[in-house]
């Protein structure tokens, strides 16, 4: 009773009604964000459309990864996004959580309670420029949420004077809650460098009962982490070495001081893609009262601390630091502090993670603005008189509600018709939710190739629109089907397999029995105008599917005229925006169709016939055009730098491919992994654009005997014997081509003058402000054609520029880019793209210190077609043997206990035979024999570019015919394990907090 | 032989404490009128220049923080003139001053709990 009577008076105190009120104002921001829309997903943001379809994965193995790869994200014990949770309430949840964090740490500086100084200093922490950006992103509002409450318990923690584990299980339960965080890694770092710099700032007045309470926070933190941190380093130390390796755009020298200081410095703030601004909103921040009003609060913010430092307030110091840090961690390498950070960004890999400081550490910034401007407002309450509290109140907070206007109205959520960006309220299409149903009752376990191909940021043409950062189709599968596509480079080896389906023209159809793929997803609401080179139209498309032959199991939606009218199509050039009707109409929107039968390849299966290739990835899928090879199929690929060296395996043909010397587009070098004869090949579609001349390979020391040997698509040049340790040049006699760039017409001149489009383009290419650039078109250039630009130089002194540059509606292109000093003949290759509307070659001779520009010459500019096909050296198939012959291959079964875990039933093994797993090759996939004894651990390799192998022999089974292995991932294990102690950890944290509560209300009860 | 050179040192900034000052407050307003752009080299020398000048004037951190904001509040007018390259140098002097502040106020607080300790 006395409880009962304690909650109602509790309901009536004003902060419960503060927060009542905040819930209201949230319920109309919620309306307004969302408007009449179903969703709000798109980008990188696409992943809502999987709201409450997911099933918790506790599995390290990710099979939505295209072929399968280590999962970076498991860090997902954020349940109630596997719920089936409308997103709005999503949404709300973590906007009014956000307020609720924010008051919650406000609440250190003043344990009164003030709405006066609580509801502006609130408002600027959800609503500012800064917010805008990601007006309903999860991982940054889940930040917005998690930071203020990470910060308040610690300083707690901190300013505790006994061991308090009370403060510690907070902590804990408030890091397992927010784990999704973690597979963001630059968010989950930056979450603990308020706590950094609160310890650094008080380090003095460190005594051991702080000590303790941090060390035990720290340790049970990392263990209770350990089983999201493990995948992660696994991830960063494998997978995605590569991806880290690769150049990234580096955006850290982006924005402005005097921006920053206003929550502005996004680098795209004021840029354009093109028919509108990426913000359409940002003007609005440039308006004089706009200006005024958001510069205003951050002066008031900062001069709370001249205020505050008399009354000797330590936590309103450490916020003016975290102030000072975060605004320097912004700037990035911008002069003239940026040199550390440049350094860091240089010299430590995973510091690559923050290459665009602005958005990273801008979170940071905003809260302790935000708090200074609370800590403002309590002091200004308390020195004005209280008639005119209610009219400065009105004013502060009409200060904060000016920069919050295109958030609180929702004009910060993208809503335009725009190229490849579409809005992001959007109503997903019924017929991509009936495909979703088809696949759930019809499919299990499938791979599902998706065409035509997908990149970062297409568009779908949807009534409302969509785009999105992966294929939509990802949002809509289950049951363990999986979607192969490719539209990221994620630097696994697998992408480069997947990407050849789109690259190589009249692929066999066994090399889709060699991805495993089952069906074939054609997406005709793909909309290929304002995507990459490799997507077809869907005319085109129909030409690639129906070389293929495949069987259409069931098609989905129609584009019919009532339907394209609600299609979204602002495209001002009628040709195109046409393209898009002539090119849907009477189309179905989504075709599903099934690979033959003789073309299906089981997960685990015995290869009939092995290859060796001394090739790259993306030239493998040429040798299935040599011979009719099985769809069951091994081919081992090596470069040419490796030698054979499997021994034991028999190969039906060994292929080495020539490797040309880019400085010379005639020249190759080639290796083969075997001495003895082999066929020597041209591809032919190269030689087609240049009218099929007759050419002989030179090759030094080798006599090339013409045969009339004849395979599709390949110009025989003849036979010759190689040996095996020896690498040999090849030149092909090619008919030189035209040169394309103009020696008649002139060169034209760019000045810098600031706020041009020359001299913003100069600044880009050749990091400079000022002086003269000459640039120069170069005609008929085509997309996807390699081209060879060469020139003579001379520079007496000082150095010069070149840039090859695409101009189109997006902007410029560069395709080249190089700085060259010395003298000598340069040549390199470049590319262009199907956007690409106009090439220029500029030249730009940088200023010597005396401010004059470079003494340099240059002659014999030429562009050329590169003509370079491909050339391939295969064994001459004497000695061909089939690598198992009927009879004594091994019959397999098996059973997928979970995605890290198959059993094998193997029967007739009595020879030794290759074992082939068609998911992404990792160290980690072991064979057990016998429930525990690992076997062929040694002969466990990589096969067909992605999967894996074991070359299993009779001794390895104790050669017994019939028998059973297991195939595992065996860091499920210790991950298993780590996921228990992090849940023990859990549930310990969270019974000692609810026995906590009881004790505290039986208290109550008592009293 | 230290303390005599330091002795010397400040003897000399002292007597031309005056020139100093001309020669840091022209050194910044002819970087912002002249260059358009942020250079280490320009800044830098700057900088010493008016660590010397600290030298000799001796500010405390209150001085400071009133002579960044005054700064800060210079961005927009300066914003509204569209000399962005003068308000972006002049918010990286305020923001320069800001730290200047904190270390101030992180020595004054030092002494001060100095003296409640003795």
């Amino acid at each position: 009773m006395k409880v009962k009577l304690l909650l109602t008076k509790f309901i009536k105190t004003p902060e419960v009604l503060f927060i009542l009120l905040i819930a209201i104002i949230e319920f109309i921001h919620i309306q307004m964000l969302f408007g009449s829309a179903e969703f709000l997903a798109g980008g990188d943001n696409y992943l809502y459309l999987q709201l409450g379809k997911q099933i918790p994965n506790f599995y390290i193995w990710d099979l939505s990864i295209p072929l399968g790869g280590r999962s970076y994200a498991i860090a997902n014990l954020f349940s109630f996004l596997l719920l089936p949770v409308p997103q709005r309430l999503l949404i709300f949840c973590l906007y009014f959580f956000k307020y609720i964090s924010f008051i919650k740490l406000a609440r250190l500086f003043s344990k009164k309670f003030s709405a006066f100084a609580l509801l502006p200093a609130m408002f600027l922490f959800v609503f500012n420029a800064f917010e805008s950006l990601n007006p309903f992103s999860l991982f940054p509002l889940m930040y917005g949420v998690y930071l203020p409450f990470s910060l308040y318990y610690f300083i707690k923690l901190f300013e505790s004077k006994k061991i308090n584990l009370l403060t510690i299980s907070k902590l804990i339960v408030l890091s397992v809650v927010f784990s999704s965080l973690n597979s963001n890694l630059p968010l989950s770092v930056t979450i603990f460098i308020p706590q950094i710099i609160y310890i650094l700032t008080f380090v003095k007045q460190i005594n051991k009962i702080n000590i303790a309470n941090l060390v035990i926070y720290y340790g049970i933190l990392l263990v209770s982490s350990l089983w999201w941190l493990f995948p992660l380093v696994q991830y960063y130390f494998g997978t995605s070495s590569g991806v880290l390796s690769t150049s990234w755009h580096d955006f850290t020298n982006q924005g402005s001081f005097f921006l920053n200081l206003r929550f502005l410095g996004q680098w795209a703030w004021y840029n354009r893609h093109y028919l509108y601004p990426y913000y359409p909103f940002s003007s609005y921040y440039d308006k004089p009262l706009v200006v005024v009003g958001t510069y205003l609060i951050i002066f008031l913010a900062f001069f709370t601390s001249v205020i505050k430092s008399r009354s000797k307030d330590k936590r309103v110091f450490f916020i003016l630091i975290l102030a000072l840090v975060s605004l320097f961690l912004i700037g990035g390498s911008r002069p003239p502090f940026g040199f550390i950070y440049a350094f860091l960004y240089q010299n430590v890999p995973m510091f690559r993670v923050f290459r665009e400081p602005f958005t990273k550490f801008g979170e940071l910034y905003v809260l302790s603005i935000s708090l200074l401007f609370y800590i403002f407002l309590l002091s200004i309450k308390e020195r004005i008189k209280v008639k005119w509290q209610p009219l400065v109140f009105i004013f502060f907070l009409f200060l904060v509600i000016l920069g919050a206007k295109p958030l609180l109205l929702g004009e910060h959520v993208w809503d335009k018709w725009n190229g490849s960006m579409r809005s992001f309220r959007i109503r997903v299409p019924e017929y991509w939710k009936e495909f979703e149903e088809y696949q759930k009752n019809n499919l299990k376990d499938a791979r599902i190739l998706a065409v035509p191909k997908v990149y970062y940021g297409s568009a779908w043409s949807w009534p409302y629109g969509f785009s999105s950062a992966d294929d939509v189709a990802v949002n809509f599968v289950s049951n363990g089907n999986s979607i192969l596509r490719r539209p990221l480079d994620t630097g696994s080896i697998s992408g480069e397999v997947v990407d050849n389906i789109y690259n190589v023209k009249d692929l066999p159809m066994n090399y889709f029995s060699l991805l495993g793929v089952d069906y074939i997803l054609r997406e005709n609401d793909l909309d290929w105008r304002y995507s990459g080179e490799l997507t077809l139209s869907p005319s085109k498309n129909d030409v690639f599917v129906e070389s293929l032959k495949l069987k259409k199991v069931a098609e989905f939606g129609k584009f019919t005229s009532e339907y394209l009218k609600k299609v979204t199509n602002d495209e001002s050039d009628p040709k195109l925006r046409n393209s898009l009707y002539e090119e849907l109409y009477d189309r179905p929107a989504l075709e599903l169709f099934k690979v033959k039968d003789e073309y299906l390849v089981p997960k685990f299966f015995v290869p009939e016939t092995l290859i060796y290739a001394n090739a790259k990835v993306k030239e493998f899928p040429h040798i299935l055009k040599f011979s009719n090879y099985p769809s069951k199929l091994g081919i081992f690929l090596s470069d040419s730098e490796k030698k054979l060296s499997l021994k034991g395996l028999e190969f039906t043909d060994i292929y080495s491919f020539g490797k040309r010397q880019v400085a010379s587009q005639t020249r190759y070098l080639v290796k083969v992994p075997k001495s003895g004869q082999y066929n020597v090949y041209i591809e032919e579609g190269e030689l087609e654009r240049i009218g099929y001349p007759k050419i002989v390979p030179i090759i030094e020391g080798v006599d090339v005997i013409s045969t009339s040997d004849f395979i599709a698509s390949w110009y025989g040049a003849g036979v010759a014997n190689f040996n095996e340790n020896k690498s040999y040049e090849v030149t092909l006699k090619i008919p030189k081509q035209d040169n394309l760039f103009g020696s008649t017409e002139p060169w034209f001149q760019g000045k810098y003058e600031e706020g041009n489009d020359v001299s913003s383009l100069m600044k880009s290419l050749f990091n400079v402000a000022g002086g003269v650039m000459y640039y120069k078109e170069i005609k008929d250039i085509r997309s996807g054609v390699l081209y060879g630009l060469s020139f003579d130089y001379v520079v007496e002194s000082g150095a010069f520029g070149v840039a090859v540059v695409g101009t189109s509606s997006y902007g410029a292109q560069v395709l080249l880019t190089k700085e060259l000093s010395g003298s000598g003949n340069y040549y390199n290759e470049f590319k262009s793209t199907n956007v690409v509307e106009e090439v220029y070659l500029f030249i730009y001779d940088y200023p010597l210190e005396s401010g004059l520009p470079s003494d340099v010459k240059i002659e014999n500019f030429e562009v050329k077609n590169v003509i370079e096909p491909l050339l391939v050296f295969k064994s001459v198939g004497d000695d061909k043997q089939e690598t198992l012959v009927d009879g004594q291959v091994p019959k397999i079964s098996f059973n997928k206990v979970n995605p890290t875990k198959y059993t094998l039933e193997i029967t007739n093994a009595v020879e030794p035979y290759n074992l082939i797993f068609n998911e992404t090759f990792d160290k980690n996939w072991k064979l057990y024999f016998g429930g525990k004894k690992e076997i062929a651990s040694d002969r466990h390799v990589m096969i067909n570019g992605y999967a894996n192998a074991w070359f299993i022999k009779p001794t390895d089974t104790d050669n017994q015919p019939d028998y059973t292995l297991i195939v595992e991932y065996t860091s499920q294990r210790l991950f298993y394990f780590l996921l228990v102690v992090c849940v023990i950890l859990f549930i310990g944290a969270s019974v000692f907090l609810l026995w906590y509560v009881y004790v505290k209300i039986k208290k109550l009860q008592l009293t | 032989m230290k303390i005599i050179f330091i002795l010397k040192l400040k003897a000399f900034l002292a007597k031309n404490k005056v020139t100093m000052l001309f020669l840091f407050i022209s050194g910044v307003l002819m970087d912002m009128i002249l260059l358009e752009f942020v250079y280490l080299y320009v800044f830098f020398p700057l900088m010493a220049l008016w660590f010397l000048c600290e030298f000799v004037y001796r500010r405390g951190y209150e001085w400071y923080l009133k002579l960044s904001i005054t700064l800060l509040f210079l961005i927009v007018p300066l914003k509204f003139l569209e000399l962005e390259s003068v308000a972006e140098k002049i918010s990286i002097w305020a923001y320069f001053f800001l730290v200047v502040t904190f270390f101030k106020k992180l020595k004054n607080k030092e002494s001060e709990s100095k003296i409640i300790a003795d």
